[in-house]
């Protein structure tokens, strides 16, 4: 066994960050040795080992500090894609947005009021979820929880991909694990994007809105802490019209703009002369990386492996295999609508987007990931939260048997399920 | 008919306030639960009852009404926060004026109130008593730490908050090196300041110090603590010169007087004072002096966000007041995020150990009803939950082949198989001390049950479900509930205690249990047959095998709902702390 490789050092100016890139498969261990530093936000306490695996982050300082980064049985260098230092943060912007939404959230918390409801926006890998961490993690450091919701069900930070949702963020981010999903409150959407079915997702958004309101009712401070809220990055044509429903559903009063000048205008000449919406226009790092097609599908399946087995690969999933008239599985919206040109002139298209229908074919579930609803009823699968997923692993239409895979053991903890489009390979 | 009542209550808290004389805990206590209690209907009134008292009642009453007030915001919270919060500022530093004597216990209690209060609000606290805020007597009457509006200090050297004609300076305004600056300084600080500080060898600023706000900014640096260690206050916009970190520096240690790592309040203050004094110039001044004023003004919640302050350039700013805030955190939010990310990886490491499950998501009632708890409470649920679970921890010494029963009750040890050490234990026995050993006339080192020591347990018959009970971590009564097991393979089984006649209770009944093939498709059922082998096992020869979870929360969840197995509640709690291993 070869001896510890040596540690590397950097030592970063103030008001800069580290951007690091650790390579698939690889991991290595970061220490603060001392100064300041956060990563998205979370503060890195001074001696302790954070493992970093396969992620790209930034180490950002405001004072300046020392780091010491080592790999895990294997020379440092060798689990580093990329590493470089950069100044050029938009990070006194983010701070001065945080003391915006901080001022609103003291004022709510003395006055009884709302905090402030804030919605990031821009297009696909402009930092829009780093953003919302590293406010959320600033909001933490004054003692303030608020609620982080996702509408982006192409990535899904909360829950699984194909789903919005919502949780409290009580504490520092976990700088491995991301945003906290114990016990997120999770729609399923059936599809990574809304647009087979922009009514649904719209319904979904009511729907989780509502509870919000309800919760932020019934305390006081959750009500002052606010809302963070992530976006899809989907901003043209329907995306935009979902947008300004999501806007409008949770009653938004902070709109932030990443680095999109057509967005900020389009927004800001509909808010203009409403005094109770701030639209701010932000900066987008430099850091942040573009992801081409091909990962942003992987890292899809990477959130799925994720639900069932856990990010470090340290959950236990459940195999069963149960007779097919035990699993009762629903679809949304009749299968697909047909296509205007098919119909007499005139004609509209009878489907309903928000029919709930049994699904009879059980080999169309083949590896496919099924929610499962808390409905007690099929005609509550619509506005029923999820209690989580299976992903169907075999079909043998011989023996008329279903095998899947659960999180837990045990049975099911209600008995309708929701299909969707999701299919992945997990073992 | 309901209005009486309160008003009964009302009358009754007065009468109780006007007893209020001394800190008294029980009486502090007793009060805030009331307020607590009637904070639906009479929360304004309580808070106007104390208000009054506070302003009204004999100085020496009135650190103990004050020690109230604490008590039920810092309890009770919401509403009172709200209604104190109005006149607080008022109230304090009219306590603050009538008790000279208190003032260290009154800045004390400041200090911890920086995460209940609006900052804003401490901020005009800070304003007001801003004077008197000297960590010692020996100060009284020199120059205040903080600029103070001119009516409340009119015996000293007021820095005025508004002061004409200072210009921003130029970087070519600090490279004046004068030994004359320097000699006062250093006198002062010699004579006043109990604090380390920092040996800063830059006297170019001096020159400009012993122009108009010489004095202040000298008791600036005389009364604020400069730890060698002091964090720099980042800022580019201070870049022109080193000799800029000095006074700086002096804006952020002022918190110090407070015991307090954290006031931005102070720190707005103090930025405020050297900007416009002319000591700190730089580009963007403006718009931080606009900050810092924006600090102390008084919170409104319905104030549209200024346009001014969303421009693009107003958010590009260099802001140095909300970069300490965010850097600067008060201990006890540095202490919560320490717990957090202990826990956090306390999780990581057992989750190697022992792999658990994801959970069921909740539904939407139980969501709302799990995310709205009040934190703190949860938190202090959480602490008592894991004391309780250390409290439990049942003792385990490594097997020892010399002696395999315990020495005073004569039972056969049960083996377990302990993770940590890789190796078999005894499960409940602790190895005797000499002076345990003495006590029971048995010789120094032998093993023995850990229940058979504690000598308060009567070592009656009838008490021995208790110590089964403990072992099988079951509430007492659970000793005896009874299993049913869905499959109809057995009717009932008894989990009794490992007494004698207990033991053959138990034997009876696990003649009729399926000893094998209901194990692994059982999990909870199997777990109790294993106990049930595990203690027969005591009487026959040979060696029964329970691997004790190390976790219980983690296991329950492979164990799901007890209706599922159709058994007891408790005795899916018995089988949430023990596994069976085929043998």
């Amino acid at each position: 066994m070869q001896a510890q490789a040596a540690p590397r050092r950097e030592v970063l100016q103030k008001e800069t960050e580290l951007r690091l890139e650790v390579k698939e498969n690889h991991s290595l261990t970061l220490k603060l040795v001392k100064g300041q530093a956060e990563i998205f936000g979370t503060d890195l306490l001074e001696q302790q080992i954070y493992t970093l695996r396969a992620q790209k982050i930034a180490v950002f300082t405001w004072e300046g500090c020392e780091l010491q980064l080592q790999g895990i049985r294997e020379p440092v260098e060798d689990a580093i894609e990329v590493i470089y230092e950069s100044g050029d943060t938009p990070m006194r912007e983010y701070a001065n947005v945080h003391d915006l939404l901080q001022k609103r959230r003291a004022a709510a918390l003395t006055h009884g009021s709302e905090g402030p409801r804030t919605m990031v926006l821009g297009q696909t890998d402009v930092g829009k979820s780093t953003l919302c961490k590293i406010l959320l993690n600033y909001a933490i450091r004054k003692d303030c929880a608020p609620t982080m919701i996702d509408l982006d069900p192409g990535q899904g930070s909360i829950a699984p991909p194909a789903c919005v949702g919502a949780t409290p963020v009580e504490g520092p981010i976990d700088v491995e694990e991301g945003l906290p999903v114990e016990m997120p409150l999770v729609y399923f959407a059936g599809n990574v994007s809304p647009d087979p079915n922009p009514q649904l997702y719209r319904h979904h958004v009511e729907c989780m809105a509502a509870l919000l309101d309800k919760r932020a009712q019934s305390n006081l401070q959750v009500r002052a802490a606010g809302m963070m809220i992530n976006s899809m990055g989907w901003i043209d044509g329907l995306g935009y019209e979902l947008i300004l429903h999501a806007l409008n559903t949770f009653r938004v009063d902070f709109v932030l703009v990443i680095g999109q000048d057509r967005l900020y205008s389009q927004l800001g000449s509909i808010f203009r002369g409403n005094q109770s919406v701030s639209v701010i226009k932000l900066t987008r790092s430099g850091g942040v990386v573009n992801r081409p097609r091909e990962l942003r599908k992987s890292s899809r399946d990477q959130r799925i492996r994720e639900y069932f087995y856990g990010p470090r690969n340290d959950l236990q999933p459940s195999l069963v295999t149960v007779p097919f008239a035990n699993l009762r599985v629903f679809r949304v919206g009749s299968g697909f609508a047909a296509p205007r040109s098919a119909l007499p002139i005139g004609g509209q298209s009878v489907s309903n987007p928000l029919k709930v229908t049994p699904v009879t074919s059980m080999n169309d579930l083949m590896h496919m990931l099924i929610a499962v609803s808390h409905a007690q009823q099929p005609d509550q699968l619509l506005s029923a939260n999820i209690a989580g997923f299976i992903w169907i692993s075999s079909v043998d239409p011989v023996q008329q048997v279903v095998t899947y895979l659960a999180p837990c053991a045990g049975d099911l903890p209600a008995p309708f399920l929701l299909a969707g489009t999701v299919k992945t390979f997990l073992r | 008919m309901a209005s009486d009542s309160v008003r009964d209550f009302i009358l009754q808290y007065k009468a109780e306030l006007e007893d209020l004389t001394s800190n008294v805990k029980v009486t502090i206590n007793t009060l805030s639960q009331l307020a607590d209690e009637w904070k639906r209907d009479a929360a304004p009134s309580v808070a106007a009852l104390l208000e009054k008292r506070l302003l009204n009642c004999d100085p020496s009453h009135k650190l103990p009404a004050l020690y109230l007030l604490d008590s039920i915001v810092k309890n009770v919270r919401q509403p009172y926060i709200s209604l104190f919060a109005r006149n607080l500022p008022e109230v304090f530093s009219k306590v603050w004026q009538s008790c000279e004597g208190a003032r260290p216990q009154l800045t004390k209690l400041l200090g911890t109130w920086q995460s209940i209060f609006p900052m804003d609000m401490l901020a005009v606290i800070q304003q007001c008593i801003g004077p008197a805020l000297l960590p010692s007597p020996a100060h009284a009457g020199s120059v205040p730490a903080v600029p103070v509006p001119s009516h409340m200090v009119a015996a000293s050297a007021p820095l005025h908050v508004h002061m004409p004609g200072a210009a921003p300076l130029g970087p070519q305004s600090w490279s004046f090196p004068t030994a004359n600056g320097h000699a006062p300084m250093q006198q002062a600080r010699a004579s006043h300041s109990p604090y380390p500080c920092t040996s800063y060898s830059e006297p170019s600023h001096h020159q400009r110090w012993q122009q108009q706000p010489v004095s202040s900014a000298q008791q600036i640096h005389q009364q604020l603590p400069l730890p060698p260690l002091q964090p720099q206050l980042t800022s580019r916009a201070f870049q022109p010169g080193p000799a800029l970190q000095q006074p700086v520096a002096l804006a952020q240690p002022s918190s110090a007087v407070f015991n307090e790592p954290d006031s931005t309040a102070s720190t707005a203050l103090a930025l405020q004072s050297l900007l416009q004094a002319g000591l700190l110039s730089m580009p963007g001044s403006d718009s931080l002096l606009s900050a810092s004023q924006s600090m102390l003004q008084a919170p409104d919640a319905h104030h549209a966000v200024g346009l001014e302050s969303l421009s693009p350039q107003a958010l590009k700013a260099h802001n140095p007041t909300v970069i300490q805030s965010l850097i600067l955190l008060p201990e006890d939010i540095k202490a919560k995020h320490r717990g957090v990310l202990h826990r956090q990886q306390q999780r990581k490491r057992k989750a190697i150990e022992q792999p658990t499950s994801r959970h069921w998501y909740a539904d939407s009632v139980s969501w709302i009803k799990a995310t709205t708890v009040d934190a703190t409470r949860l938190a202090q649920e959480q602490q008592v939950a894991e004391a309780e679970e250390q409290r439990r921890v049942i003792p385990t010494v490594p097997v020892d082949d010399a002696q395999r029963e315990c020495a005073l009750s004569g039972e056969r040890f049960e083996t377990v198989w302990d993770a940590e050490s890789e190796d078999w234990h005894y499960l409940g026995a602790v190895r005797l001390s000499a002076e345990e050993a003495a006590r029971y006339g048995l010789a120094e080192g032998m093993l023995v049950l850990a229940d058979c020591l504690s000598s308060s347990r009567p070592e009656v018959a009838d008490d021995e479900p208790a110590a089964a009970a403990a072992v099988f971590d079951l509430p007492a009564g659970a000793s005896q509930s009874q299993v049913k097991f869905e499959d109809g393979a057995c009717n009932a089984a008894t989990l009794s205690s490992p007494s004698q006649t207990g033991r053959e209770e138990k034997r009876k009944h696990a003649e009729s249990l399926p000893q094998d093939g209901n194990q692994e498709s059982r999990p909870a059922s199997a777990a109790v047959a294993a106990v049930q082998t595990a203690a027969d096992g005591i009487g026959t020869a040979g060696r029964t095998n329970i691997f004790l979870n190390q976790e219980p929360g983690a296991s329950l969840s492979r164990f799901p709902a007890s209706e599922q197995c159709g058994i007891d509640d408790d005795v899916s709690q018995a089988a949430k702390r023990v596994k069976v291993e085929p043998v």
